[in-house]
């Protein structure tokens, strides 16, 4: 129970302090949240991908909205990690929260995305307690345990150090 | 998980209470641009006559201009709902605003800003007209992280004559 309330309130938590000028989103390390909860989204292409496809993987989990301007910040430095850190098994996995399919597809295309990019809804959202803002990003272990949560825009140094820690 | 709670805390909850309820899409009341109450107008058929709407956009947060510089930024929009009225809307002065990750600008409204409107009455206006409705469609961020597009209705009491 304190761990779903836990989880629950950890995305809103953060997007407070966020809001409160308390300086830079601190690493969550939400431990509290165990386990990713799995989901099965489309792709770009119609294909169905789940997170549990890359299980033994490390997965950095995005939430993000081709609207959101921090969210296109963020998205060269995934490009980088893509193709930096695949071969030692890692992954970017995108969910797009745009309420219309319709600018992903050209916005994957002009920031040459390479890694996977679903188009998620509020259900998917809902399972990780609610995505209070974007971007939302998520660090998943090879075991598919959440060892990181960042609301809102954050360092690269902080996601390099996240990644090779795991890798 | 919590040991790095500070000084920040307390507003931060207070903050993420604001918040707490919202699944994505649903923020549930929280708006971060608020309308400041209007100057009754008087509308006469087949006259122009100019009314004024205050918005408050929260400190931390700024909304989009009217044209932003990208196309995938989603721009703010003030229509008027009301039948019977034409209406010419004229936008607040935008500002540049640079993320501190970034050395991209965006055309951004914030602070407290005012949207001047002409409206034009018909001869058809409905009777007993007390206000013009209208719906602010907007969508916030702080310097780090963006919430979902949404609206807030604003209205502009008329005058009795």
């Amino acid at each position: 129970m304190l761990t779903r309330f836990l989880r629950a309130i950890a995305a809103p938590l953060a997007l407070g302090l966020l809001l409160a000028g308390c300086g830079e989103v601190h690493d969550h390390e939400v431990q509290a949240a165990g386990t990713a909860p799995d989901f099965t989204l489309k792709d770009l292409q119609g294909n169905e991908v789940s997170l549990s496809d890359y299980k033994g993987q490390v997965v950095l989990l995005n939430f993000w909205a081709t609207w959101c301007g921090p969210c296109k910040i963020e998205m060269p430095w995934f490009v980088e990690f893509q193709q930096q850190y695949k071969d030692k098994g890692f992954t970017v996995l995108a969910v797009s929260l745009d309420d219309e399919i319709d600018p992903v597809a050209p916005f994957a295309e002009e920031y040459e995305l390479n890694f996977p990019v679903v188009w998620g809804d509020n259900d998917t959202a809902d399972k990780f307690g609610g995505v209070a803002a974007l971007p939302t990003t998520l660090i998943i272990d090879r075991e598919g345990k959440i060892a990181g949560t960042h609301t809102g825009l954050v360092g690269k140094a902080i996601y390099v150090e996240q990644i090779e820690s795991l890798l | 998980m919590w040991s790095k709670l500070n000084r920040c805390s307390s507003l931060g909850v207070v903050l993420a209470l604001l918040a707490a309820n919202a699944a994505w899409g649903q923020f549930r009341g929280f708006q971060a641009a608020v309308a400041s109450p209007a100057a009754p107008i008087a509308l006469e058929a087949g006259k122009t006559v100019e009314g004024s709407l205050v918005i408050r956009v929260r400190p931390g947060y700024h909304i989009n201009s009217n044209k932003p510089a990208e196309e995938y930024l989603i721009p703010t929009k003030l229509i008027w709902n009301t039948a019977g009225l034409e209406a010419e809307v004229t936008y607040p002065e935008s500002k540049l605003f640079v993320s501190e990750f970034s050395d991209e600008a965006m055309l951004v409204f914030s602070g407290e800003i005012e949207f001047k409107t002409k409206f034009t009455a018909s001869a058809k206006l409905p009777p007993g007209l007390t206000e013009i409705a209208g719906t602010l469609r907007y969508q916030a961020c702080t310097d780090k992280a963006c919430l979902a597009p949404t609206s807030l209705d604003v209205t502009i009491p008329l005058r009795s004559k």
